[in-house]
């Protein structure tokens, strides 16, 4: 099975990508912001990774840099997830490594094509 | 999703909590920059969160109240009092949208208008909308600038949507739905939908599903028109002029995968293909990525676009194209540039490669903002952020109900076993067995005990659950009533159990609203008495042992005993008499009782004759009491003094008539033995004359079935003395017994009715003990012909 990773600091933003990702059949682990979300990175890998931007201690952006730099570990798509829809931000999410960006809320039908996609899968 | 609503309502109340909290922050310290810092991220968390749950209004709302806090924090706007109020007006009303959506798991559109006050009201004060929002001081909002994708309208219009775009019209997506009462409003929906100019397309659906036949209410329109019309927006807007708040009018583009999800016009179920677009989207991504300025982690992000590339493949079929991209991206590592994964790009994807893609020039932007705006975002942060551990749990409270009524039952079978024991000393002499159990019972005990402090310990509350209302709570009394009043709480990390606590809240705000209506002078008075002229309000809070000890007290005028005596003699809750003789603590006790009130007018803040004699009982039904001080011209202080957790109550065990009643050791003050000569009449009561001080005897039976004992044939008789309040009664029984610990459980059903009993408990052999509830086995005493007497005889 594969597994997703839900980097947020809202509770209700992670439950609701977990009930969408989950309904694609995948592995769902949740992280409260970057530091958490690299620990778990490191710990074990994942196939995809669902990032907010705006997270306490260490925002999305860090985090991707600092994921992207790590050697050991299987480098995976990575889906920057934001409330803004300006294309500064956009921009940075890919400079950061954001290998998608979508903006909040995302639609759950668009989740699930653009996760399939990334995933390799077939599209329901 | 019902659990994403609940989900969203829990995160939302703690969100609201802590804006409210940070606009008081703000009130006080404008230049708070940490405060102000908090409060963006909060209120930009919520309204993320809102997107995700059906709430167009309370979206709408956010935005434009993120944008205003947004301008004050970069200082576009100043933080006044004004703004403060409107915030504080704006989060009730998203409070309120939260709880309906916890009701009806949905925001109905018949909010929009009360929305669209606020957001004006935000945008007076220079809330300035962004792109999509609506313009200033226009009710017809989301108007112009929406747009919806034809993907997300219903697969039954996309059809005819296609048609139009390709013929080169224009076409409008329209949703009306109109308020519930609008047929008693001469509205007729149904005409104006059919008179919609250029209508190519509609459908009616309802917005909720259908009740039973029996319930459906025809008068109660809870219908959604959905059409399409080619007609120009501003002729659309002009036909629906008249519900503009009950209509939204959205202009239809080809395909947009990634616009923001637009509740109205969801469409679910209408099935997604393997969208071009969407493709279109990742591959510029990946592109946007490599083109990237790197400084570190060039490995990874190949990598990752890799990643991304290959699955893409995959999930279009073509995953044997996978072996030309691992070419080419070991040949990128190499020469540690992505251009050959950009030239196989292109190769591959050429078909994707001739549409136009708007993102890539962005890859103009300089470096350095990029790079500069990234930190920013992350330092401007505060640094004592409260990380939410995610070692803590959620527990409903039914769940930690049930447990601890477990462990009263275990205490209550673990006595089971100490009475087994002296029952196989006693009745069949095997002294071993019966020590063999009392070691078993002691293990028990010991882990009964330890299990019960492990529960009470999770119920435990900090007051600050409560208190953290108040500050809210007196600033807009105090502005209310034109007084200056400052809030000091101490102690508010003191723990007490959950429904203590939680019970608690009502008392508390009444005495605060008490304090803050009858007791705080207006500033002049203040002035006028030599005072200055910020009233105080103090809430203190502290355990001592294993009560719980709650003051709030002001320095207000106090109260004048006279006033009350005068009032109380009015309403004839005292006789000429009794006037005469009351003193001074005892008058202030009138206060409590039911139907007093000394506000001379009935004010909406306090004073409706309801009040502290609810405060009184509630307290008292916690097991605790309520006290009162005050002095004239300094101020009132009240004190109340409360269990700290219900679960065990220790009561002293007395015989009456063969019969065993409890009574809470709280109230007894002394047991004494007393010869049955000591007992002397003084007018209709008897009395005791105990040290010096006449203390009135009742007996328990007379009090319970109206026999009254023949005391003379006893030798000594047994007196249980009993504060109540600021008297002290003696009661006699036939006999005392020990104390003991019980889990006191209330009277079920109609028993409830009886006030005379707290409530009942399990003895270690398996009877029901009756525990007394002393202030309400007087009560009737007190306010007919005894109270005459009693008042008499406490003097």
């Amino acid at each position: 099975m594969k597994r997703v990773l839900v980097v947020d600091d809202a509770p209700t933003v992670r439950m609701y990508h977990r009930e969408i990702l989950e309904s694609l059949g995948l592995a769902v682990d949740e992280a409260y912001n970057g530091v958490e979300a690299l620990e778990k990175a490191l710990t074990q890998p994942y196939d995809l990774y669902v990032v907010d931007i705006n997270m306490p201690e260490m925002d999305g952006y860090r985090f991707l840099r600092a994921l992207r730099q790590q050697p050991e570990l299987p480098q995976t798509p990575a889906i920057m997830v934001s409330t803004e829809a300006a294309d500064i931000d956009r921009v940075q999410a890919f400079q950061a490594g954001a290998n998608l960006y979508l903006v909040k809320p995302v639609k759950p039908e668009v989740l699930r094509q653009y996760v399939q996609l990334l995933l390799g899968e077939k599209p329901s | 999703m019902s659990n994403l609503i609940e989900q969203f309502v829990v995160e939302a109340r703690e969100l609201l909590q802590g804006i409210s909290e940070q606009i008081l922050a703000l009130e006080t310290q404008p230049d708070n920059t940490e405060a102000m810092h908090e409060l963006f991220r909060l209120v930009h968390t919520l309204k993320g969160n809102s997107g995700l749950v059906e709430a167009p209004a309370m979206t709408r709302v956010l935005h434009v109240a993120e944008d205003l806090i947004g301008a004050v924090r970069d200082g576009r706007q100043v933080f006044s009092r004004e703004l403060a109020d409107t915030l504080l007006d704006t989060f009730d009303f998203v409070a309120c949208l939260v709880d309906e959506l916890e009701r009806e798991g949905t925001v109905q559109a018949s909010y929009d208008h009360e929305a669209n006050r606020y957001i004006q009201q935000l945008q007076a004060l220079g809330g300035n909308v962004p792109e999509t929002e609506a313009t200033p001081s226009q009710t017809q909002a989301e108007t112009s600038a929406e747009t919806v994708s034809i993907e997300t309208l219903p697969v039954e219009a996309q059809g005819v949507a296609r048609r139009c775009l390709q013929a080169g019209h224009t076409l409008c997506w329209i949703v009306y739905e109109p308020e519930a009462d609008c047929f008693f409003k001469g509205e007729d929906p149904f005409l104006l939908v059919r008179q919609t100019p250029a209508l190519c397309w509609g459908r009616i659906v309802s917005r909720k599903p259908w009740p039973p036949l029996d319930a459906l209410d025809p008068y109660h329109c809870v219908l959604r028109f959905e059409l399409l019309s080619e007609a120009p927006l501003p002729e659309l807007e002009a036909h629906f002029r008249y519900v503009a708040d009950q209509v939204q009018l959205c202009t239809v583009v080809a395909a947009q995968p990634t616009a923001p999800a637009d509740t109205a016009t969801e469409a679910d179920g209408a099935p997604v293909q393997v969208s071009a677009e969407a493709i279109d989207q990742i591959l510029q991504a990946q592109r946007a990525v490599l083109d990237s300025p790197v400084d570190e982690g060039f490995d990874g992000r190949l990598q990752a676009v890799g990643a991304a590339l290959s699955g893409l493949l995959q999930a279009m079929g073509r995953g044997d194209e996978c072996t030309a991209l691992e070419a080419a991206l070991s040949e990128a590592r190499q020469v540690r540039n992505p251009e050959p994964v950009r030239r196989w790009m292109e190769q591959t994807f050429a078909m994707q490669e001739n549409q136009t893609a708007p993102e890539t020039n962005q890859q103009a932007l300089p470096e350095s903002a990029a790079e500069s705006a990234s930190p920013a975002a992350t330092e401007a942060r505060p640094a004592g952020q409260r990380s939410r551990s995610s070692s803590t749990l959620r527990v409903s409270q039914e769940r930690i109900d049930a447990l601890m009524s477990l462990v009263g039952e275990l205490v209550v079978a673990k006595n089971g076993l100490a009475y087994l024991a002296s029952k196989v000393q006693r009745d069949y002499e095997l002294s071993e067995l019966s020590r063999e159990i009392k070691m078993h019972y002691a293990v028990i005990h010991r882990i009964a005990e330890e299990l019960q402090d492990a529960v009470m310990q999770v119920r435990m509350l900090p007051f600050a659950h409560v208190f953290q209302r108040f500050p809210r709570l007196v600033r807009d009394l105090a502005r209310r009533l034109g007084k200056e009043v400052r809030l000091e709480i101490i102690g508010e990390d003191t723990e007490a159990d959950k429904r203590i606590i939680e019970s608690l809240a009502d008392p508390l705000i009444h005495l605060i609203r008490n304090s803050l209506d009858h007791g705080i002078e207006s500033p002049e008075e203040r002035r006028a008495c030599g005072k200055p002229e910020t009233g105080l309000l103090r809430i203190r809070t502290r355990q001592e042992g294993d009560r719980i000890w709650i003051e709030v007290s002001d320095d207000g005028r106090g109260i004048d005993p006279e006033k009350i005596k005068r009032k109380a003699y009015e309403k004839e809750l005292l006789d000429e008499a009794a006037l005469e003789r009351i003193g001074p603590t005892e008058v202030l006790q009138l206060l409590f009782r039911p139907g007093f009130s000394t506000a001379s007018s009935v004010s909406d803040i306090s004073g409706r004759g309801v009040g502290l004699d609810v405060v009184k009982r509630t307290v008292e039904q916690l097991g605790g009491n309520v006290r009162l001080e005050s002095e004239p011209g300094k101020g009132t202080r009240f004190i109340l003094s409360l269990p700290l957790s219900m679960m065990v109550t220790q009561v002293l065990i007395v015989e009456v008539a063969g019969q065993l009643y409890g009574l809470p050791v709280e109230a007894v003050v002394e047991t004494v033995r007393i010869a049955p000569e000591d007992i002397q009449r003084i007018q209709h009561q008897e009395a005791l004359v105990l040290r010096n001080q006449v203390i009135p005897v009742e007996s328990l039976q007379y009090r319970l079935n109206g026999c009254k004992p023949s005391i003379e044939a006893a030798d000594t008789l047994a007196v249980v003395v009993l504060q109540l309040d600021t008297t002290r009664v003696g009661l006699l029984v036939d006999d005392f017994r020990e104390t003991m610990d019980v889990v006191l459980k209330p009277l079920p059903g109609v028993l409830a009715g009886l006030s005379v009993y707290a409530g009942s408990a399990l003895l270690g052999d398996g009877t029901v003990l009756m525990i007394l509830n002393p202030q309400t086995l007087f009560a009737s005493c007190r306010s007919n012909s005894g109270s005459e007497a009693f008042a008499s005889l406490t003097m």
